[in-house]
Order: C-alpha cells, then structure tokens, then sequence
C-alpha cells in the first residue's frame, strides 16, 4: 500500500478543466476508485474525463467529497433500508445542498454517474424535503412541471386528492 | 434557469432516481408526488414501491387516529369516499391481501352489493331456476348462466369484490382488540340463498371461453358464500360457546399469507380485475399446496321448516376426539383433514384422496379431482365411514380455503388450512371467545330496511337465533 502523503491525480470535466484532487477524495466515487484499482500499478499520467459534469458541479461535488473524506465507506446495500428511512441530513450537507435547483439535479445526476451513493441519497433527500408536504399544484410549481393530464384524468386527480385531503 | 417552456429538471431525471426520492415521501406526499404529471406518475404509482413507502412512513403519526388504525397503505387514503366501483375494484382486492387492516375501506352492504349481480337483475329474468338454494321457492333471479347477459368482465368484478366482502367479513369477526365483531346481520339470509352450481356439460379444452366464465361465476359464488358463512359460524360459536369442544376458530386474514399465495397484479395495472381472478391458482390449486397441510373447518347443513319459515342449522366442526370412532370402526379416523395426491391425469388436471376426518358426529372420505388452472374441483366422491353418500358435489379453491357446495341445497363444507385458524382449542384466544359475553348487535329494522333495499325478498327477519346444535 502506497499511501503517500499528497497522492494526487486529475480530473477533466466535459468543459474541458482539468482539477487536481488528492486520490482519496476522488476515491469517494466508486466509479473513479474501481477504475484506478483496475489501473493499479500503471502509471496514471493523463487526466481522468468526466464526459456528463461541467466544472461548477465537479467542483462542487468534490467539495462534498473533501468534507467527508474521512467517513467510513458504507456497504450501501446493508444500510439500504435505515436510509430509507429517515428524511434527516446533517447540518453541514443541508449547507452544502443551498443550491439552485439546476445545481441541485446536476449534483443528483453526477453523483449518481459517479456512483457516489451517500451524496446521492442527501440529494435524494433534499428534493424529498421539497416535496413533502406539498400539494401536487404546489410540487408542480416548485418544479416547474408541467402538468400533462388531460382534464379528464385531472378530474379523476383531483376526486383522489379529495380522498387524500380529507383528513 | 429554470424556463417555462423547458422540461423540468426534475422530469429528466431517470426512473430509477424518481423512485428513489419517491419511496422517501410520506405516503400522502407520495400520493401529491405521483399527481403531477405522466412522466412521475407513470415512473412512481407502482405497487413495489407503494409497499416500500407504506412500510417506511407506517411509524408516522399519519393514521394513528380514533379508528386505531396504526398502518395504512397509501390505498387506503384512496378508499375514503369511494365513489367509483371500477376504480376501487382495480386496486382494493389487493391491497386488502397486502394490508390486512384494510378491511374498513368500504362498507360491507357496497361490497356486497359489487359482487353480487342477482341484486343489479331485478326484474329482468335472466336465468330462471337452475340454482339451488335452501328456500322452496327461489326469490331471486340467478344471471349465472353463461348465455347471460352478464359478461366475463362484470363477473371479474364481481369475483374482485367478493374477496373484499369475505376478508372482511373474516376480519372483523377476528377483530378482537376493542370487542369481537359483529357478524353481519343480513348474512343469514343471504346465507340461506347463497346459490350454487357446478361444471358439468362445459367442456375446459373444447369451450376455454365458457368455461372460463363458469369458473368465474364460481369462484364469485364460493367467495360469498363463505363470507356468509364465515359470519354466521361467528354467530353459532359464540352463542354455543360450551358446546365447543375441539374445534378451531375460522380463518383469520392475518393469518392467510395471501400476499405469499398470490400473484397479485398491480394496483391499477390494466386489466387487473381479470389478472385478479385466478391469481391465486398458480400457488393455492397446485397438489404441493394440499400436501404435508393439515385442514380443519366446519360442515353446515341448514333445512327449512316450510311452515314456519325458520331455517335450522347444524354446524359439524372438525377437530373433534377421534378415539372412540377410531376404535368403533377398526379404521383410522383423524380429527383433522389431510390429503394427498393420489395421481396426475395430465399436466392440468389431478386427483386427490383425503383421509378420513370427523366432523361432529359425521364422517368424511374426500376424492377429488382438481383443475390447477382455475381451481375447480370435482367431488368424485364424498362418503362417509360407512360408504354413505354426502352431499358434497362440487368444490372451488379460494383465498380462503376450499368451499364444497351440495347437490341437495343448504349443505355447505368449508376446509381451511389449521394454521389460519384464528384460534385452536385451549388456546388464549380460544378462552376469550369461550368468555365473551356477547351476542350480536342484530336489528331486525335496519336488516329489514336494508333487504328491501337490495330488493331481497324472503320473510322478515327475526330477532331469534335460528342456531340449533
């Protein structure tokens, strides 16, 4: 195991920016960590591409993963149901997630890309928060959905919400 | 940005992200979520994910309200105010298998009323006299001839919501955490003239379509005429209370694993009424579901004093002391049913031969020949000990055990598995049935009102018990 001390390697995002970043937070993404276990031993002297993530949403995301560098890698299928759960996020990832909402779904999309599944699951979280709650026209409006039904089926929307709202 | 014109960003999200922010909602939430538009309805509204929302957001504080109910299913916020018949028919059936506390969806008379299609042919004569029932006279058209007017399709409703009359009914006679549950009140008569049929000239290979739809019609009659008789044997074994001994209570839906035994379709799946029909075949009509089971239950036969118009009954429970017959006769006799497969005809149908088992002071010896397809089951033959004739005739399979009507009308034999029982004898419940100091909240008003209503005829009902042992 060569563990030194800045052990750095560089990612590219589709914009072409080149960001360097110390091994182990990359290694947050498992998609980044099974590829470099696959590399292992040869030298890794070009830039790693990010085809689907700009740089404003690699960097943010790299940003998560500083912060949680040092959390234990969780065996995601065990804990699969505790997450699923609970609704509550951490102070600090709540801060991290005050974005706009295209930020917000950039992060969702390149987390899930990356496969970086605890960041996944706050962004997950963060659109459940928004949404509970919430009336359907509400969510709508939140995210600016476009609500699709004919009037017909918009009928028989709003008699079962009449059902939901009743208590 | 955000543009009116573009797609949301939340839309172009894939399935599979939209059904992981759904299953983190709380069901009413959930229930919003999936209203805003096509693309999040048709990724989230599905059944899985539904049990995974239920099963996650139950600890809220949601349902928790007077009517004690502690976990509900997002189908139960849909049921309130049920207006519809279609639409309730397309998710209740199943989600009364997946939820047992479901049950207090929908009143009993609108279930009742759903599956029952004599009530919808008033005065349009459509199938005369076939049926056989207790009553000298039938009072009530029958529209099950397959020439009927009815088609397959409202007899899948009517299957579908007889299901949900019967888990009902089953429940709330099993319902003991505030008091036991009132048998319901219009049953005895409906019991009295529970029609019934079987599969004789209707060929399954050379008329799959007639066929089909005479199984539907059964499968539809032995649901009901279980719930009939799952309220009324309440009745008797709670009025009869010392006389029981041995016998098992009657099955509790808690206890029917029906989501196990069933391929239950989605909720609102199309053509899910249909795929309801048979769904519990595949598992619960197959010779491994008889075999290595222990089966318990109760025969009634019911005969009418013509003069009177009072209808007697005799409940025989199985699970009776078995010793002094078995010594008698120098043949075993067991005090629980038990069948095994005696041999295959083909890959559809099969035979199977039972033990012989004591009800009451009666016996039975059980040859059936069983069609795994649809759960039809023709009796062979059905003796007792001595190589009498009983009257069982005919048999269907259902979610709640097997149901075998007579050939001679009021005989009913009803087998259950022992393990759905709600309770056995010397158990705890068993003890709080035997204490209960009750009888049933029965109105002869109100039953009246009601059976006018429904356009039942048959005479005013009275406020005796007409149980005899």
């Amino acid at each position: 195991m060569s563990e030194g001390p800045a052990q750095t390697i560089v990612l590219q995002s589709n914009d072409n920016v080149a960001i360097t970043v110390e091994r182990k937070v990359a290694e947050r993404s498992m998609l980044i960590k099974n590829m470099l276990e696959d590399l292992a031993g040869s030298e890794l002297d070009s830039a790693i591409p990010i085809p689907n993530v700009n740089e404003s949403v690699l960097k943010k995301v790299i940003e998560w993963c500083e912060h949680h560098k040092n959390d234990p890698q969780t065996a995601a299928d065990d804990d699969s149901d505790s997450r699923k759960k609970t609704t509550d996020i951490e102070e600090w990832d709540q801060k991290f997630m005050q974005v706009d909402q295209e930020m917000l779904f950039e992060i969702i999309l390149a987390s899930n890309y990356l496969d970086i599944k605890p960041l996944l699951d706050v962004g997950c979280k963060t659109v459940a928060n928004m949404i509970k709650g919430k009336s359907p026209e509400e969510i709508r409006k939140t995210f600016n959905i476009t609500n699709d039904f004919t009037p017909e089926e918009e009928e028989q929307i709003r008699r079962e919400n009449e059902w939901a709202e009743d208590r | 940005m955000a543009n009116q014109e573009a797609t949301s960003r939340l839309e172009t999200l894939s399935t599979e992200l939209l059904q992981q922010i759904v299953v983190l909602l709380p069901c009413q939430s959930a229930l919003s979520f999936v209203l805003c538009s096509r693309r999040i309805r048709h990724a989230c509204d599905q059944l899985r994910l539904w049990r995974q929302i239920v099963q996650s957001t139950s600890g809220d504080i949601l349902f928790t309200g007077p009517t004690g109910r502690v976990k509900v299913a997002i189908a139960d916020i849909k049921s309130h105010h049920i207006k519809y018949e279609t639409e309730l028919l397309q998710w209740l059936p199943q989600a009364i298998a997946l939820y047992d506390r479901l049950y207090s969806c929908t009143s009993l008379l609108n279930l009742h009323f759903l599956s029952d299609l004599s009530y919808h042919s008033t005065g349009q004569p459509v199938f005369g006299n076939k049926l056989l029932t207790v009553w000298d006279q039938p009072q009530r058209e029958y529209p099950t001839d397959i020439a009927s007017p009815f088609n397959i399709d409202t007899w899948y409703e009517a299957q579908a919501a007889s299901f949900c009359f019967t888990t009902t009914i089953l429940y709330k006679n099993s319902y003991t955490e505030n008091a036991i549950g009132s048998p319901w009140s219009h049953a005895q008569y409906l019991l009295e003239t529970s029609p019934w049929t079987e599969i004789q000239a209707t060929d399954p290979i050379l008329q799959p379509a007639e066929y089909l739809k005479l199984t539907t019609i059964l499968h539809t009659l032995a649901n009901k005429v279980i719930g009939f008789l799952g309220a009324r044997l309440w009745a008797y074994l709670i009025r009869h209370k010392p006389a029981l001994t041995g016998v098992s209570g009657p099955p509790e839906p808690k206890k029917i694993p029906f989501s196990t035994l069933m391929d239950l379709p989605d909720f609102f799946e199309p053509n899910s009424v249909q795929k309801f029909s048979l769904c519990h075949v595949a598992k619960m009509a197959a010779p491994s579901f008889f075999e290595h089971s222990q089966w318990t239950g109760f025969e009634c036969e019911m005969k009418q004093e013509s003069e009177e118009s009072i209808t007697t009954y005799k409940w025989n429970g199985i699970g009776a002391d078995t010793n002094n017959l078995t010594q008698q006769r120098h043949t075993e006799v067991n005090c629980y049913a038990k069948f095994q497969l005696s041999h295959c005809e083909d890959s559809r149908f099969y035979v199977l031969q039972s033990n012989c088992f004591v009800s009451g002071q009666e016996t039975h010896n059980l040859t059936l020949r069983v069609d795994s397809r649809t759960g039809m089951i023709w009796v062979i033959d059905h003796s007792d000990i001595n190589n009498v004739q009983k009257p069982g005739k005919f048999g269907v399979i259902t979610p709640f055990g097997l149901i075998f009507g007579g050939s001679s009308p009021g005989y009913w034999l009803w087998l259950w598995k022992s393990e759905w029982s709600g309770w056995h004898p010397g158990s705890a419940a068993h003890e709080a049935v035997l204490n209960v100091n009750f009888f049933p909240n029965f109105n002869p008003f109100i039953a009246n009102a009601v059976r006018n209503l429904a356009g039942l005829g048959g005479p005013a009902v009275q406020q005796q018990d007409p149980d005899t042992s």
